[in-house]
Protein backbone atom coordinates (compact mmCIF):
# COMPACT_ATOMS: atom_id res chain seq x y z
CA UNK A 1 0.00 0.00 0.00
CA UNK A 2 1.12 3.51 -0.85
CA UNK A 3 2.55 5.38 2.18
CA UNK A 4 0.31 8.44 1.73
CA UNK A 5 -2.79 6.28 1.33
CA UNK A 6 -1.87 4.30 4.43
CA UNK A 7 -1.44 7.48 6.49
CA UNK A 8 -4.75 8.79 5.25
CA UNK A 9 -6.47 5.56 6.18
CA UNK A 10 -4.80 5.56 9.59
CA UNK A 11 -6.04 9.06 10.26
CA UNK A 12 -9.54 8.24 9.02
CA UNK A 13 -9.52 5.20 11.29
CA UNK A 14 -8.48 7.32 14.26
CA UNK A 15 -11.23 9.84 13.45
CA UNK A 16 -13.75 7.03 13.17
CA UNK A 17 -14.54 7.81 9.57
CA UNK A 18 -13.80 4.42 8.01
CA UNK A 19 -16.47 1.90 7.25
CA UNK A 20 -16.17 -1.52 8.83
CA UNK A 21 -14.82 -3.35 5.78
CA UNK A 22 -12.02 -0.87 5.16
CA UNK A 23 -11.27 -0.81 8.89
CA UNK A 24 -10.84 -4.58 8.92
CA UNK A 25 -8.64 -4.50 5.82
CA UNK A 26 -6.51 -1.82 7.42
CA UNK A 27 -6.18 -3.78 10.64
CA UNK A 28 -5.13 -6.84 8.66
CA UNK A 29 -2.54 -4.76 6.86
CA UNK A 30 -1.25 -3.20 10.08
CA UNK A 31 -0.93 -6.62 11.72
CA UNK A 32 2.17 -7.12 9.61
CA UNK A 33 3.61 -3.67 10.33
CA UNK A 34 4.23 -3.14 14.03
CA UNK A 35 5.51 0.42 13.70
CA UNK A 36 2.51 1.60 11.75
CA UNK A 37 0.16 -0.26 14.08
CA UNK A 38 1.68 1.56 17.06
CA UNK A 39 1.38 4.86 15.23
CA UNK A 40 -2.29 4.17 14.53
CA UNK A 41 -2.88 3.44 18.21
CA UNK A 42 -1.17 6.69 19.14
CA UNK A 43 -3.32 8.58 16.69
CA UNK A 44 -6.45 6.95 18.06
CA UNK A 45 -5.50 7.84 21.63
CA UNK A 46 -4.75 11.42 20.61
CA UNK A 47 -8.04 11.80 18.80
CA UNK A 48 -9.92 10.25 21.73
CA UNK A 49 -8.27 12.74 24.05
CA UNK A 50 -9.19 15.60 21.73
CA UNK A 51 -12.75 14.31 21.59
CA UNK A 52 -12.86 14.18 25.37
CA UNK A 53 -11.45 17.68 25.61
CA UNK A 54 -14.24 18.96 23.40
CA UNK A 55 -16.95 16.92 25.05
CA UNK A 56 -19.62 18.81 26.83
CA UNK A 57 -23.23 18.20 27.64
CA UNK A 58 -25.93 19.40 25.33
CA UNK A 59 -27.47 22.45 26.95
CA UNK A 60 -31.21 22.59 27.45
CA UNK A 61 -32.95 23.68 24.30
CA UNK A 62 -35.32 26.60 24.29
CA UNK A 63 -38.95 25.85 23.47
CA UNK A 64 -39.69 25.58 19.76
CA UNK A 65 -42.96 27.43 20.32
CA UNK A 66 -40.91 30.57 20.76
CA UNK A 67 -39.56 30.01 17.26
CA UNK A 68 -43.08 29.54 15.90
CA UNK A 69 -44.29 32.71 17.58
CA UNK A 70 -41.38 34.65 16.23
CA UNK A 71 -42.00 33.39 12.71
CA UNK A 72 -45.70 34.28 12.99
CA UNK A 73 -44.78 37.75 14.17
CA UNK A 74 -42.33 38.15 11.28
CA UNK A 75 -44.99 37.11 8.78
CA UNK A 76 -47.48 39.57 10.27
CA UNK A 77 -44.92 42.35 10.05
CA UNK A 78 -44.14 41.40 6.45
CA UNK A 79 -47.83 41.45 5.49
CA UNK A 80 -48.37 44.72 7.34
CA UNK A 81 -45.43 46.17 5.44
CA UNK A 82 -46.93 45.06 2.13
CA UNK A 83 -50.29 46.62 2.95
CA UNK A 84 -48.66 49.88 4.03
CA UNK A 85 -46.55 49.90 0.86
CA UNK A 86 -49.65 49.37 -1.28
CA UNK A 87 -51.51 52.15 0.52
CA UNK A 88 -48.52 54.45 0.05
CA UNK A 89 -48.45 53.67 -3.68
CA UNK A 90 -52.15 54.51 -3.97
CA UNK A 91 -51.68 57.74 -2.08
CA UNK A 92 -48.77 58.76 -4.27
CA UNK A 93 -50.82 57.91 -7.38
CA UNK A 94 -53.77 60.00 -6.25
CA UNK A 95 -51.47 62.83 -5.24
CA UNK A 96 -49.81 62.89 -8.63
CA UNK A 97 -53.22 62.80 -10.31
CA UNK A 98 -54.40 65.80 -8.29
CA UNK A 99 -51.25 67.77 -8.97
CA UNK A 100 -51.62 67.43 -12.75
CA UNK A 101 -53.23 70.55 -14.41
CA UNK A 102 -56.73 70.05 -15.80
CA UNK A 103 -56.93 69.67 -19.58
CA UNK A 104 -58.15 72.79 -21.45
CA UNK A 105 -60.94 71.88 -23.76
CA UNK A 106 -61.64 74.37 -26.52
CA UNK A 107 -65.00 74.15 -28.12
CA UNK A 108 -65.03 75.36 -31.69
CA UNK A 109 -68.37 76.05 -33.26
CA UNK A 110 -68.23 75.47 -36.93
CA UNK A 111 -70.48 77.67 -38.86
CA UNK A 112 -71.88 76.89 -42.21
CA UNK A 113 -70.39 79.23 -44.80
CA UNK A 114 -72.74 81.88 -46.05
CA UNK A 115 -72.21 81.06 -49.72
CA UNK A 116 -71.21 77.45 -50.11
CA UNK A 117 -69.48 76.70 -53.33
CA UNK A 118 -71.39 74.45 -55.58
CA UNK A 119 -69.42 71.43 -56.57
CA UNK A 120 -70.78 68.96 -59.03
CA UNK A 121 -69.07 65.92 -60.27
CA UNK A 122 -69.43 65.03 -63.87
CA UNK A 123 -70.04 61.44 -63.20
CA UNK A 124 -71.41 60.73 -66.62
CA UNK A 125 -68.18 61.65 -68.33
CA UNK A 126 -66.03 59.50 -66.11
CA UNK A 127 -68.25 56.55 -66.71
CA UNK A 128 -68.06 57.09 -70.42
CA UNK A 129 -64.35 57.28 -70.71
CA UNK A 130 -63.80 54.40 -68.33
CA UNK A 131 -60.66 56.00 -66.96
CA UNK A 132 -59.34 55.99 -63.51
CA UNK A 133 -59.50 59.65 -62.81
CA UNK A 134 -57.49 61.31 -60.19
CA UNK A 135 -59.15 63.41 -57.54
CA UNK A 136 -57.66 66.49 -59.09
CA UNK A 137 -59.14 65.59 -62.42
CA UNK A 138 -62.56 64.97 -60.91
CA UNK A 139 -62.34 68.31 -59.18
CA UNK A 140 -61.37 70.05 -62.39
CA UNK A 141 -64.20 68.39 -64.23
CA UNK A 142 -66.60 69.49 -61.55
CA UNK A 143 -65.54 73.10 -61.89
CA UNK A 144 -65.86 72.82 -65.61
CA UNK A 145 -69.29 71.31 -65.28
CA UNK A 146 -70.36 74.13 -63.01
CA UNK A 147 -69.18 76.60 -65.53
CA UNK A 148 -70.33 75.05 -68.76
CA UNK A 149 -73.22 72.74 -68.02
CA UNK A 150 -76.52 73.42 -66.57
CA UNK A 151 -76.76 71.72 -63.23
CA UNK A 152 -79.86 69.77 -62.50
CA UNK A 153 -81.83 71.70 -59.81
CA UNK A 154 -82.49 68.52 -57.85
CA UNK A 155 -78.79 67.76 -57.75
CA UNK A 156 -78.01 71.32 -56.74
CA UNK A 157 -80.46 71.03 -53.83
CA UNK A 158 -78.83 67.87 -52.75
CA UNK A 159 -75.42 69.51 -52.73
CA UNK A 160 -76.65 72.52 -50.75
CA UNK A 161 -78.16 70.35 -48.10
CA UNK B 1 -47.23 24.34 5.57
CA UNK B 2 -48.26 22.10 8.49
CA UNK B 3 -46.20 19.32 6.97
CA UNK B 4 -43.07 21.44 6.77
CA UNK B 5 -43.65 22.67 10.32
CA UNK B 6 -43.85 19.07 11.54
CA UNK B 7 -40.62 18.32 9.71
CA UNK B 8 -38.85 21.27 11.30
CA UNK B 9 -40.14 20.20 14.70
CA UNK B 10 -38.62 16.79 14.06
CA UNK B 11 -35.31 18.37 13.13
CA UNK B 12 -35.49 20.48 16.24
CA UNK B 13 -35.98 17.44 18.42
CA UNK B 14 -33.18 15.53 16.71
CA UNK B 15 -30.57 18.21 16.21
CA UNK B 16 -31.56 21.18 18.37
CA UNK B 17 -29.35 20.19 21.29
CA UNK B 18 -26.27 19.53 19.16
CA UNK B 19 -26.79 22.76 17.30
CA UNK B 20 -27.15 24.72 20.52
CA UNK B 21 -23.92 23.21 21.80
CA UNK B 22 -22.19 24.07 18.53
CA UNK B 23 -23.47 27.64 18.59
CA UNK B 24 -22.53 28.06 22.22
CA UNK B 25 -19.06 26.75 21.65
CA UNK B 26 -18.48 28.76 18.54
CA UNK B 27 -20.28 32.03 19.13
CA UNK B 28 -20.62 32.28 22.90
CA UNK B 29 -23.13 30.75 25.26
CA UNK B 30 -25.00 33.95 26.00
CA UNK B 31 -26.42 34.47 22.55
CA UNK B 32 -26.64 30.79 21.56
CA UNK B 33 -30.38 30.51 22.32
CA UNK B 34 -31.16 33.42 20.04
CA UNK B 35 -28.95 32.05 17.31
CA UNK B 36 -30.67 28.67 17.55
CA UNK B 37 -34.06 30.34 17.27
CA UNK B 38 -32.89 32.30 14.26
CA UNK B 39 -31.55 29.10 12.72
CA UNK B 40 -34.91 27.38 12.98
CA UNK B 41 -36.82 30.47 11.89
CA UNK B 42 -34.75 30.40 8.70
CA UNK B 43 -35.25 26.67 8.34
CA UNK B 44 -39.02 27.14 8.71
CA UNK B 45 -39.00 29.91 6.14
CA UNK B 46 -37.60 27.73 3.40
CA UNK B 47 -37.76 24.05 4.37
CA UNK B 48 -37.74 23.04 0.69
CA UNK B 49 -34.03 23.91 0.51
CA UNK B 50 -33.32 20.91 2.72
CA UNK B 51 -33.62 18.72 -0.39
CA UNK B 52 -30.45 20.19 -1.84
CA UNK B 53 -28.30 19.43 1.22
CA UNK B 54 -26.32 16.29 2.08
CA UNK B 55 -28.42 15.72 5.21
CA UNK B 56 -30.79 17.64 7.46
CA UNK B 57 -28.05 17.92 10.05
CA UNK B 58 -25.53 19.35 7.58
CA UNK B 59 -28.14 21.77 6.27
CA UNK B 60 -29.03 22.97 9.77
CA UNK B 61 -25.39 23.29 10.76
CA UNK B 62 -24.80 25.32 7.61
CA UNK B 63 -27.67 27.67 8.51
CA UNK B 64 -26.49 27.89 12.12
CA UNK B 65 -22.97 28.75 11.05
CA UNK B 66 -24.25 31.40 8.67
CA UNK B 67 -26.55 32.85 11.33
CA UNK B 68 -23.71 32.89 13.86
CA UNK B 69 -21.28 34.54 11.48
CA UNK B 70 -23.86 37.17 10.50
CA UNK B 71 -24.45 37.93 14.17
CA UNK B 72 -20.71 38.10 14.65
CA UNK B 73 -20.41 40.65 11.87
CA UNK B 74 -23.24 42.67 13.36
CA UNK B 75 -22.38 42.53 17.03
CA UNK B 76 -18.89 41.13 17.15
CA UNK B 77 -20.11 38.48 19.57
CA UNK B 78 -17.05 36.39 18.87
CA UNK B 79 -14.88 38.90 20.69
CA UNK B 80 -16.25 37.51 23.91
CA UNK B 81 -15.31 33.98 22.95
CA UNK B 82 -12.66 32.16 24.88
CA UNK B 83 -9.63 31.00 23.00
CA UNK B 84 -10.44 27.47 21.99
CA UNK B 85 -12.36 25.30 24.36
CA UNK B 86 -12.62 26.81 27.77
CA UNK B 87 -11.81 24.90 30.93
CA UNK B 88 -14.72 24.22 33.23
CA UNK B 89 -14.79 24.32 36.98
CA UNK B 90 -14.59 20.58 37.64
CA UNK B 91 -11.45 18.59 38.41
CA UNK B 92 -9.95 17.61 35.07
CA UNK B 93 -7.07 15.50 33.89
CA UNK B 94 -4.11 17.85 33.20
CA UNK B 95 -3.57 16.12 29.85
CA UNK B 96 -7.12 17.09 28.86
CA UNK B 97 -6.42 20.67 29.90
CA UNK B 98 -3.25 20.60 27.79
CA UNK B 99 -5.25 19.20 24.91
CA UNK B 100 -7.84 21.97 25.23
CA UNK B 101 -5.09 24.53 25.14
CA UNK B 102 -3.55 22.87 22.11
CA UNK B 103 -6.92 22.83 20.35
CA UNK B 104 -7.31 26.49 21.24
CA UNK B 105 -4.03 27.28 19.54
CA UNK B 106 -5.03 25.63 16.27
CA UNK B 107 -5.73 27.96 13.36
CA UNK B 108 -9.41 28.82 13.04
CA UNK B 109 -10.13 26.73 9.94
CA UNK B 110 -8.44 23.62 11.33
CA UNK B 111 -10.08 23.96 14.71
CA UNK B 112 -13.54 24.44 13.27
CA UNK B 113 -13.18 21.40 11.02
CA UNK B 114 -11.85 19.25 13.85
CA UNK B 115 -14.62 20.35 16.20
CA UNK B 116 -17.29 19.57 13.63
CA UNK B 117 -15.84 16.08 13.32
CA UNK B 118 -15.07 15.28 16.95
CA UNK B 119 -17.53 17.34 18.95
CA UNK B 120 -20.49 17.38 16.59
CA UNK B 121 -19.80 14.03 14.93
CA UNK B 122 -20.42 15.24 11.41
CA UNK B 123 -19.24 13.11 8.49
CA UNK B 124 -16.61 14.44 6.09
CA UNK B 125 -19.30 15.11 3.48
CA UNK B 126 -21.41 16.99 6.00
CA UNK B 127 -18.44 19.07 7.14
CA UNK B 128 -17.68 19.92 3.51
CA UNK B 129 -21.30 21.02 3.03
CA UNK B 130 -21.38 23.09 6.24
CA UNK B 131 -18.12 24.88 5.55
CA UNK B 132 -18.66 25.08 1.80
CA UNK B 133 -15.29 23.50 1.01
CA UNK B 134 -14.28 20.45 -1.05
CA UNK B 135 -14.05 17.04 0.56
CA UNK B 136 -10.32 16.95 -0.06
CA UNK B 137 -9.89 20.16 1.91
CA UNK B 138 -11.77 18.63 4.85
CA UNK B 139 -9.39 15.68 4.79
CA UNK B 140 -6.32 17.83 4.56
CA UNK B 141 -7.54 20.14 7.34
CA UNK B 142 -8.19 17.20 9.64
CA UNK B 143 -4.86 15.74 8.74
CA UNK B 144 -3.06 18.99 9.55
CA UNK B 145 -5.06 19.53 12.73
CA UNK B 146 -4.22 16.07 14.10
CA UNK B 147 -0.60 16.47 13.05
CA UNK B 148 -0.34 19.81 14.86
CA UNK B 149 -2.02 18.43 17.98
CA UNK B 150 0.37 15.50 17.94
CA UNK B 151 3.36 17.81 17.74
CA UNK B 152 2.03 20.04 20.51
CA UNK B 153 1.26 17.14 22.81
CA UNK B 154 4.71 15.66 22.30
CA UNK B 155 6.35 18.84 23.55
Amino acid sequence: MNEATLERLMLDAALGALNEDVQELLMAHLAGDEKKARETDELRTLVEKAREAMREKCPAQPDLRVVGKRLKMERMIAWGGRIVAMAACLLIGFGIARMRPARQVEVVVWEKPANPQVVAVNVARAGQDGELWSAQRVYRNAIEANRSEKVNPAFRRLIHN
Amino acid sequence: MADSQAKVEGWYRDHGGVLLRYLGRRFGRDGADDLLQETFVRALRRPQLRGEAVSARAWLFGIARHVGLSAFRRKRVMQELPEGVEARGEEIDPRIVAMREAIGRLPEGLRETLELRLADDLSYEEIAAVLGIPLGTVRSRLHHAVKKLREEMKE
